[in-house]
């Protein structure tokens, strides 16, 4: 059986040349992607903030300066300072932090749930499918803030609680795009090709079906990622996220509204921040889009 | 026609059943005592026992869950106990101003989404398109509280030209409608533009073209129509994100909806009514979804009436 499905030595090497030029061809077709290339260097850009934060922020996250609150921009605070005086340019540089590791836990433990219940219902169908898919349009008539409050309410506010309200909310949308491109994808020759090899159903699942499904899964991950960046800030917001004296991005805004009046640049950074993380994932979406499902 | 309707309405009933036994479940999960949360941490240890009792609190949870059940019908949504009394009311109450926000948002949403992305398909490729595409795309991205946040500072604290909070006038509306209507906009904008130029490919599209009809007649009237019923689709599946968002805006504009009124009531940790709350927005969400699939059924004259 082995003998049959391991190709030999140069057949190997065929096959990864083939690959590197597939690879070449894709790579040259995401540079062309305006979209694609703007938001992939945007969201370079917050990782490399999010993993300097320390060394670029020119103040700590709370260093309070009780002389200068308040404070106009200027050479030596950028963005100004807040009503405690403490540096705005340095909590937004370290706020990113925040923002990025809400979207990728959160998307991450949400494809981790998601994934494998659309890829168990798309591949089997039938009863289960129709169970599994039911529950899941029930779950997804709860709206995402609100199932989020709810859940934070349950849980408490905090990193925890929020991640754990976003992913739960996250994880039955991706189920849904998971099933649908399965369902698509095994009925493929070549899924019919690895099952007749005798390959067992958890390989054909985990080796055949799920990494061609993976395309539309990734837009949906990119896109869902902004989202989250989204709620997080919004719950920040609310009070209901993560919790002062953090420098969380939706959280610094939550007092913003006392400060339109006097002090409008307290607001205007942590929010143009948030805007330009999502603008990143969005458009990084948008372009993988393009290119590979021109039509969705 | 009634028929279909009638159907649609039946089958919302075992889904509202199943998600509010979620609901129901996921607030047995806040942890401490309910009842000592309504008496108050200096109340008597026969106080707690006694509220206790009379909400029924000492039964165990299918009993609850059952008495939960019977009083949906009879409009009781459980013990609020800030208002010391059943939560319905004060939510029905607090309805009015989250109902005027959610319908002047759609109404918004229709009246620029659909004839941006009309006119983005029409364009298609030249700088007219690229720029409502940047917009649709910012809009996507900007926070609607933010964006909120920055509209109160320019028309109402710059210019002094709206209100800012409350629910007094008309004016008071136009500033949180545009904040929650911005990504609904968006979403809208694109789907028309897409599905435009799906449809302006069509073989009808170019008959009607053959046949020297009015350019206008072709994209009003054979290419609209078809195009709207994937954007009153979307429509639909955007009424979560309206929910949600008027929860967000409400609390900026100090409105004084039932968003409000939520947010409020998890600081005061009155559960009872924030889980009322949770399945009034998710019945919302069914019935607002119930509509537009009437809608959709109205426009598109293939659907069968089942």
């Amino acid at each position: 059986m082995t003998s049959l499905t391991q190709p030999n030595e140069p057949d190997r090497q065929v096959v990864a040349a083939a690959r590197s030029a597939a690879w070449r061809r894709n790579l040259r077709r995401m540079l062309r992607n305006p979209s694609l290339v703007t938001g992939g260097v945007i969201l370079f850009v917050f990782f490399v903030v999010a993993i300097l934060a320390n060394v670029l922020a020119p103040y700590g996250g709370n260093a309070q300066d009780i002389l200068h609150v308040l404070q106009r921009p200027s050479w030596a605070h950028p963005f100004g300072t807040d009503s405690i005086g403490r540096d705005i340019f340095s909590r937004v540089i370290l706020g990113t932090r925040y923002s990025l590791s809400i979207a990728v836990l959160s998307v991450a433990i949400g494809a981790v749930i998601g994934i494998p219940v659309g890829l168990v219902a798309g591949y089997f169908g039938g009863r289960l499918d129709s169970w599994l898919m039911g529950f899941i349009d029930i779950l997804l008539t709860i709206p995402v803030i609100v199932l989020a409050i709810a859940i934070v309410t349950v849980i408490g506010p905090g990193m925890v609680g929020l991640v754990v309200a976003i992913s739960i909310t996250f994880a039955p949308r991706l189920a849904r795009i998971t099933r649908g491109r399965v369902f698509e994808v095994k009925e493929e020759v070549y899924v019919s090709a690895a099952q007749a090899l005798g390959g067992t159903t958890r390989r054909v699942m985990t080796r055949h079906v799920l990494p061609n499904s993976f395309a539309p899964l990734i837009i949906e991950i990119t896109l869902r990622a902004g989202q989250a960046v989204l709620v997080g800030a919004a719950l920040g917001f609310l009070g209901l996220g993560v919790q002062p004296p953090t420098p969380e991005w939706g959280t610094m805004l939550s007092r913003g509204r006392d400060y339109l009046q006097l002090a409008r640049f307290v607001v205007i950074a942590p929010g143009i921040a948030i805007s330009l993380l999502v603008l990143g994932f969005n458009l990084f979406g948008d372009g993988l889009r393009d290119i590979w499902d021109p039509n969705g | 026609m009634l028929t279909y309707t009638l159907w649609r309405i039946a089958r919302i009933i075992p889904v509202a059943l199943v998600v509010v036994t979620l609901i129901f479940l996921l607030f047995r999960m806040v942890p401490g005592d309910p009842a000592r949360a309504i008496a108050g941490s200096q109340a008597l240890e026969s106080t707690v026992e006694q509220i206790r009792h009379q909400l029924g609190l000492d039964r165990p949870i299918y009993v609850q869950y059952w008495n939960y059940l019977k009083g949906l019908p009879r409009g009781n949504l459980g013990f609020s106990g800030i208002y010391q009394g059943n939560a319905a009311p004060v939510i029905i109450q607090h309805l009015p101003p989250t109902l005027a926000l959610l319908g002047s948002s759609i109404l918004l949403t229709i009246l620029i989404g659909v004839p941006a992305g009309i006119v983005s398909a029409l364009n298609r490729g030249n700088a007219v398109d690229y720029v409502i595409s940047l917009l649709v795309v910012g809009m996507l991205s900007i926070p609607n509280f933010w964006l909120g946040m920055m509209l109160i500072s320019l028309f109402a604290v710059s210019y002094h030209l709206l209100p800012s909070f409350g629910f007094s006038s008309a004016l008071a509306l136009v500033l949180p409608t545009l904040a929650v209507s911005a990504r609904l906009v968006a979403v809208v904008a694109r789907m028309t533009r897409s599905s435009m130029l799906e449809v302006l490919q069509r073989d009808y599209v170019r008959t009607a073209r053959a046949k020297g009809l009015n350019h206008s007649v072709i994209v009003y009237k054979h290419a609209l129509r078809n195009a709207l019923i994937p954007t009153i689709t979307t429509v639909g599946l955007q009424a979560g994100y309206l929910l949600g968002g008027s929860i967000v805006i409400e609390q900026l504009f100090a409105w004084p909806g039932i968003g409000q009124l939520m947010i409020n009531s998890v600081g005061l940790r009155d559960f009872n009514m924030v889980q009322g709350i949770t399945v009034i927005f998710s019945i919302g969400f069914l019935v607002i979804n119930l509509l537009v699939d009437l809608v959709y059924a109205i426009v598109n004259p293939r659907i069968e009436y089942r």
